[in-house]
């Protein structure tokens, strides 16, 4: 099939168009950089490798000593020195494989005050506590985002890999996972860890986020049409149920990043005492990134801003760039009506002299599989 | 593009400042189309510079555009550039005058261009900005000409169908 000259014409212009707005005047690298990532790697690799082999000979004579010495020398205090912490992964090592992690990939994991462990490993994000051990840590309740990251080269799918045994821990045998037992060495600012074989070394980077656990788990809350807890015959169109069939499993969202990564398709619109159930096949969406971007799609337009996390909900940022496209839809079908005035009302950036509606809290409430979002007299139902 | 001759006795760093300074803008336009936004552009071809190290391409122009073509993958599997989709630019548009028009028609094509699959996107882009042929498109990504046909040809549908008004 041949692209309608037309067509092809304003395809061609459009991309020359923006092409052109890259000008030698607008690059903000306009210079070859001096010292290329790439030639660091190596370095960070290397540094990493000297302070694991000398942790590892450290921990090799410690464990040959005479037991009258280890039992004089005071035990480590779990933790003590990476809680509070954010570390970034630099390497890993499994099965005599090493991998350098790129800077740019961020894998990231913290350590909160509140022992709460989270982990970023460039796809998916993860969230659970621990608690210290004699020589590192134990991971719990970890959950996390589900984003498919099959096709990342070889560095990256290590990263997802060592952070999965980090955070998750072995296979139970049960379809689950965990718990993770894990050792922590540190020296200054370098953290290695060890968990299911994987060796992490990781590079402190700061402090971890104050607030990062919002103490927030965010609790199930009925739905105006609990659709997922009818029987199947008895259910209005659209709806994918997931847990227990029948009912959607009887749990709550853990820390508030359980809903940051996937897709959540709109189902469900109620407002002012009326509901309207809206195909999943439509295509209104909404989604959360781990950089804190709100993505939104009502079937029509769509619109981004930026969010902060708030206990039972988020804000908007008022520091992120906002915007929507307003393409026209001459149909005006109850579906289309309803998700777009859902939108609209409680998550597209109102007009500026509305302020405390653009900042107001949007709650966010659900469990397994469901999202409730409520704001202004609005409350729109998804489901992944 | 002209390239630095493959054995013109420079040293490895002067070589790529050559490349840089004959590509860098090209690929530039080229990744802002694959990953949205000019900063993570630059920073895309900025990382396929550093990436070069010691290596001499036999066809640099060719080899830089499969990397920016790859790393512009890894970028948009960070997920870091949605906010900034010319789709959402609309809002900025000014009145519907002539020249607002056309920007805003032109905004619109990308937003449908961003929203194709990665391989579609990629597809549409070398062959309708980079002008490339078919065969090319399929040296440049390292797969078929059959699957860069059948790709164009599912672009074109999808293309047609969302812009067939403009």
């Amino acid at each position: 099939m041949d692209l309608d000259p037309k067509l092809e014409s304003s395809l061609r212009a459009s991309l020359a168009a923006r092409s052109a707005e890259v000008t030698p005047e607008s690059l903000t690298e306009p210079n070859l950089r001096p010292v290329s990532r790439r030639s660091i790697r190596p370095f960070l690799f290397a540094a990493a490798s000297v302070v694991l082999v000398v942790l590892i000979a450290v921990g090799g004579r410690w464990a040959l000593a005479p037991s009258s010495i280890r039992s004089a020398t005071p035990p480590p205090v779990p933790g003590a020195s990476y809680v509070g912490s954010k570390f970034r992964l630099t390497a890993v090592e499994n099965g005599g494989k090493k991998w350098s992690i790129p800077v740019f990939l961020s894998v990231t994991v913290e350590f909160t005050g509140s022992r709460e462990i989270v982990t970023n490993d460039s796809v998916n994000v993860h969230s659970g506590t621990f608690s210290p051990t004699a020589d590192g840590f134990v991971t719990h309740d970890v959950v996390g985002t589900l984003v498919d990251s099959s096709g990342g080269d070889s560095a990256q799918g290590a990263a997802v890999k060592a952070i999965g045994a980090l955070a998750l821990g072995p296979a139970d045998g049960s379809g689950g996972f965990g718990p993770a037992t894990v050792q922590a060495q540190t020296a200054g600012d370098l953290l290695v860890l060890k968990a299911s074989g994987y060796t992490l070394s990781l590079v402190r980077t700061g402090p971890a986020r104050a607030g990062i656990s919002t103490g927030s788990t965010v609790e199930t809350t009925a739905s105006s049409v609990d659709q997922c807890s009818l029987p199947l015959a008895q259910r209005t169109g659209g709806w994918t149920c997931y847990g227990t069939p029948g009912n959607v499993a009887p749990t709550t969202y853990g820390p508030v990043t359980a809903w940051i990564g996937p897709v959540w398709h709109l189902v469900l619109v109620v407002h002012d005492g009326k509901s309207q159930t809206i195909p999943a096949s439509f295509g209104a969406t909404i989604r959360f990134t781990a950089d804190h971007d709100v993505l939104i799609d009502d079937g029509v337009n769509q619109a981004y801003g930026g969010f902060l996390s708030a206990p039972h909900g988020f804000t908007w940022d008022p520091r992120a760039p906002r915007g929507q496209s307003q393409a026209a839809s001459n149909s005006s079908s109850d579906v289309l009506l309803a998700s777009t005035t859902a939108f609209q009302a409680v998550l597209i950036p109102p007009a500026p002299a509305d302020p405390p509606k653009a900042e107001g809290l949007v709650q966010m409430s659900g469990n397994a599989g469901r999202l409730v979002v409520t704001v202004t007299g609005f409350e729109l139902t998804f489901a992944r | 593009m002209h390239d630095v001759e493959a054995d013109d006795g420079l040293d490895d760093r002067t070589y790529v400042i050559k490349l840089f300074d004959q590509h860098y803008l090209a690929l530039v336009r080229l990744a802002v189309h694959l990953v949205d936004d000019q900063e993570t552009a630059e920073d895309v071809v900025q990382d396929v510079y550093a990436s070069l190290g010691n290596r001499r391409p036999n066809d640099p122009a060719s080899y830089l555009r499969w990397a920016v073509v790859n790393r512009s993958r890894s970028a948009l599997r960070r997920r870091r550039t949605a906010r900034r989709t010319p789709a959402f630019q609309v809002a900025d548009a000014e009145p519907a005058d002539g020249p607002a028009l056309r920007r805003e028609q032109q905004l619109a094509v990308l937003a449908v261009i961003a929203q194709l699959p990665r391989r579609q996107r990629e597809i549409v882009v070398l062959r309708y900005y980079q002008d490339l042929s078919v065969p090319e498109v399929a040296a440049v990504l390292r797969i078929t000409p059959g699957a860069v046909s059948s790709s164009l040809l599912r672009a074109h549908t999808t293309l047609t169908r969302l812009l067939g008004e403009i």
